[in-house]
């Protein structure tokens, strides 16, 4: 499986300190789904994390807006394909992966 | 528009109804990034299954989102007609990802209709994208995926039993051919939606009679004498037609399942046209039969385990079965078990079954030129296994290039390589030269030379040992000019480009989407057939050309010729000349 091999690479490229966060967030990804649609370097049904921290990084207030983003879904950043809302995701939680994801 | 046009033509193509699949095959990828899934594999995979009329037991499970009945039964024809292909009678996965209620529950209705509607990189068709379902039909199967899958209904000998009909009973059947057709040279082609074999005399090209069949009749086989012609439909219906007769008919029938492929007779010396084998998808199983009647004998169901990570599965389905000429054994591919099965017939009550490791999923395969090896295509794991029939043992496992499929593939003297066997590819335009001489050890089993085709797409792959062509097809690819045509390739040049030769406009029907499929020799290995496949509601014809000098030789016109979508010669068949 894929999310195997990413967590592998991941733990790799990112040495041993970075592993075990890593690990987590992961896990709160994979439990709120969003890894049905996302994968960490690879586009899938939305965009891989690793371009969105790649658009996003540095940019003042962000977390935030992505957060919200995440929250109510929506398309048209990307292309046609729709993010569906997470609504039920906590902004702990949120904040968690964005700032998770903005890390790559 | 763009999207429009495509839907017109699918309508047109009457696609639900296509053998290889369906619109969503033509559905154009709309969203960058989606390479890794040709087309032409979509087409291939997302056909309909018979199952879809099928009535089905159902549990209702409280937790997953509510379905009328209604929608659940439209949720369900939907599933059969376009899911099944790749996700599996029980959405235990093959090709597609598993969509069985756990892992659907979880995801939930919003993320499963993104998938569904726009499809993902790695090889899900975007339906909603492409026009295929609307947003209701989208929303109606993602919460159909979560329902409990529904069991269609065992196939056993009781129901075989009340399928089989013997027409006319063998004592009452010719003693000797009471015809004067050169039975040798007969082609039975397949009309793939008016359910019929049409039998032409390949020495006239007339038309000596049509039978009615199964639908969709997926092959003809010969049994070892020539006489009997066993084809086989997609909704597991065989029937036995005799050659001998003054007009060659039906003389007797059985379902063997609900869903099936394959068919063949034994041929080992001593028990020729004593017993028939037919391979189902479902129930997944095989059925050993009396040769001359259909009389169902012997039922051997084929779940089990996995090879590699041996875990069980539900529905292994049949692939392609062929008959060892050096002892009296079937060769039974296992598609999701990924096992090749030498079933030996000559104790048929203490059944002997040798089973051989090779790779998932088994597809479809054919003999080397001496007919000791069977080579045999994983699909998804893009590989051919190369079994030893004599020996009974997997000699390799040879990589080959994405979704190989050999129809039962072409062998020749390569110039430099000796003997190979080719094969096409659905995943991309390669044509895989495979070398079979056993005592070369530099080539033997490996591919010793890829060729250029026109395009991923290709079924079929033909070659004649009096022949210096090689006949390479591509009705899938999504290119109506490639389609069209056929590339014939220099055997004694390989590294010449091929020809292109423009088999669909020489047929002259006029407007329409059509393709040609499947080049098949006469006995003579002089002729080439071709079907130029169109739509139920338009003309249709086989073009029969010259192989020597590459030029248009005949078109069969006849307003009874309806989706042919390839034939088979009697004596080519009979004696596995490939
Ligand atoms: C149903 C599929 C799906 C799921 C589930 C999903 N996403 Fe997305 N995501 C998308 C798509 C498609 C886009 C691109 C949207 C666009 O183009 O505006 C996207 C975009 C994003 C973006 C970038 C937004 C932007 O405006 O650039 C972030 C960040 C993101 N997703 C995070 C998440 C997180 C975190 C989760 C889990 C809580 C999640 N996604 C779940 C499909 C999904
Ligand atoms: C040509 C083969 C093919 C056909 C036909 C097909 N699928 Fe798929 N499907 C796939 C593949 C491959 C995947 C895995 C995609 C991925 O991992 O991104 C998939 C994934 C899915 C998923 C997401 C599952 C998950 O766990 O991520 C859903 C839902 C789905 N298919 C539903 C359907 C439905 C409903 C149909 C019929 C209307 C259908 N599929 C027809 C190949 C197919």
């Amino acid at each position: 499986m894929n999310i195997r091999t990413t967590t592998l690479a991941l733990a790799v490229a990112g040495g041993l300190l970075a592993t075990a966060p890593a690990r987590a967030d992961e896990a709160l990804a994979k439990k709120h789904n969003c890894l049905a649609c996302h994968q960490i370097d690879k586009k899938s049904v939305g965009p891989a994390y690793k371009e969105i921290a790649k658009k996003y990084k540095g940019q003042a207030g962000i977390e935030a807006k992505l957060a919200d983003k995440v929250k109510k879904g929506g398309s048209g950043v990307w292309g046609p394909v729709p993010m569906a809302p997470n609504a039920a995701v906590s902004d702990a939680d949120l904040k968690t992966l964005v700032a998770w994801i903005l890390k790559m | 528009m763009k999207r429009q046009a495509r839907r017109t033509l699918a309508r047109a193509l009457g696609l639900a109804a296509l053998p290889f699949a369906l619109s969503a095959a033509l559905a154009q990828p709309t969203q960058p990034g989606r390479a890794p899934v040709t087309e032409p594999e979509i087409r291939y995979q997302a056909g309909g299954s018979p199952l879809a009329q099928e009535d089905m037991h159902q549990n209702i499970d409280p937790k997953a989102p509510p379905m009328t009945k209604a929608e659940f039964d439209k949720g369900r024809q939907i599933y059969f007609e376009r899911c099944a292909g790749c996700h599996g009678v029980l959405r235990k996965g093959a090709t597609g990802k598993p969509l069985t209620p756990d892992i659907t529950m979880a995801k939930g209705t919003e993320i499963l209709k993104v998938f569904i509607k726009y499809g993902s990189p790695a090889g899900m068709p975007n339906w909603g994208t492409s026009g295929e379902m609307t947003d209701a039909e989208v929303d109606l199967m993602a919460r159909y995926i979560q329902q409990v899958p529904p069991v269609p209904p065992e196939f056993g000998m009781p129901q075989m039993k009340s399928t089989w009909k013997v027409v006319i009973a063998p004592e009452k059947r010719p003693t000797k051919k009471m015809n004067n057709y050169n039975i040798e040279n007969i082609f039975s082609t397949t009309l793939r939606d008016t359910g019929e074999v049409a039998l032409i005399d390949g020495d006239t090209k007339k038309i000596i009679n049509i039978v009615k069949t199964g639908y969709a009749v997926h092959i003809s086989r010969l049994s070892a004498s020539g006489r009997y012609l066993y084809v086989i439909g997609r909704d597991a219906k065989i029937n036995l037609i005799d050659l001998w007769m003054e007009k060659p008919d039906n003389v007797a029938e059985i379902r063997v399942g609900l869903e099936a492929r394959s068919v063949d007779t034994s041929k080992y010396k001593g028990y020729q046209d004593k017993y028939a084998i037919a391979g189902s998808y479902w129930p997944p199983q095989y059925t050993i039969m009396k040769g001359d009647t259909l009389e169902p004998l012997k039922i051997m169901a084929t779940r089990g385990m996995t090879v590699g990570d041996q875990e069980y599965h539900p529905e292994p389905r049949v692939a392609a079965i062929v008959a060892s000429h050096f002892k009296p054994e079937f060769v039974v591919n296992i598609k999701e078990t990924g096992k090749v099965l030498m079933v030996n017939y000559a104790d048929i009550n203490n059944l002997n079954v040798t089973e051989i490791e090779a790779a998932k999923y088994l597809h479809d395969g054919g003999f080397d030129v001496t007919k000791r090896y069977f080579l045999v295509a994983a699909n998804q794991s893009n590989k051919v296994a190369v079994i030893d029939v004599k020996e009974g043992k997997l000699v390799k496992l040879v990589d080959v290039d994405k979704i190989p499929h050999p129809g039962r593939g072409a062998n020749f003297t390569h110039p430099r390589f000796g003997t190979v066997w080719a094969t096409g590819h659905l995943g991309s335009e390669k044509i895989a030269l495979i070398g079979t001489d056993p005592k070369k050890k530099d080539t033997a089993w490996k591919v010793v030379q890829y060729l250029d085709g026109q395009g991923g797409g290709n079924l079929f792959i033909k070659t004649h040992p009096k022949s210096k062509n090689l006949w390479v097809d591509t009705p899938l690819n999504p290119d109506a000019k490639i389609a069209q045509s056929i590339a014939v390739y220099d055997i004694s040049n390989l590294d010449k480009k091929p020809e292109t030769l423009p088999i669909a406009d020489w047929a002259n029907l006029g407007e329409g989407a059509k393709r040609v499929v499947q080049p098949e020799y006469n006995k003579a290995g002089d002729e080439v057939w071709f079907a130029v496949w169109s739509a139920k509601n338009q003309q249709s014809a086989l073009v029969v050309v010259d192989d020597k000098t590459k030029k248009l030789k005949a078109v069969i016109k006849d307003p009874r010729i309806i989706t042919p979508t390839g034939h088979f010669n009697v004596y080519n068949t009979t004696h596995d000349i490939y």
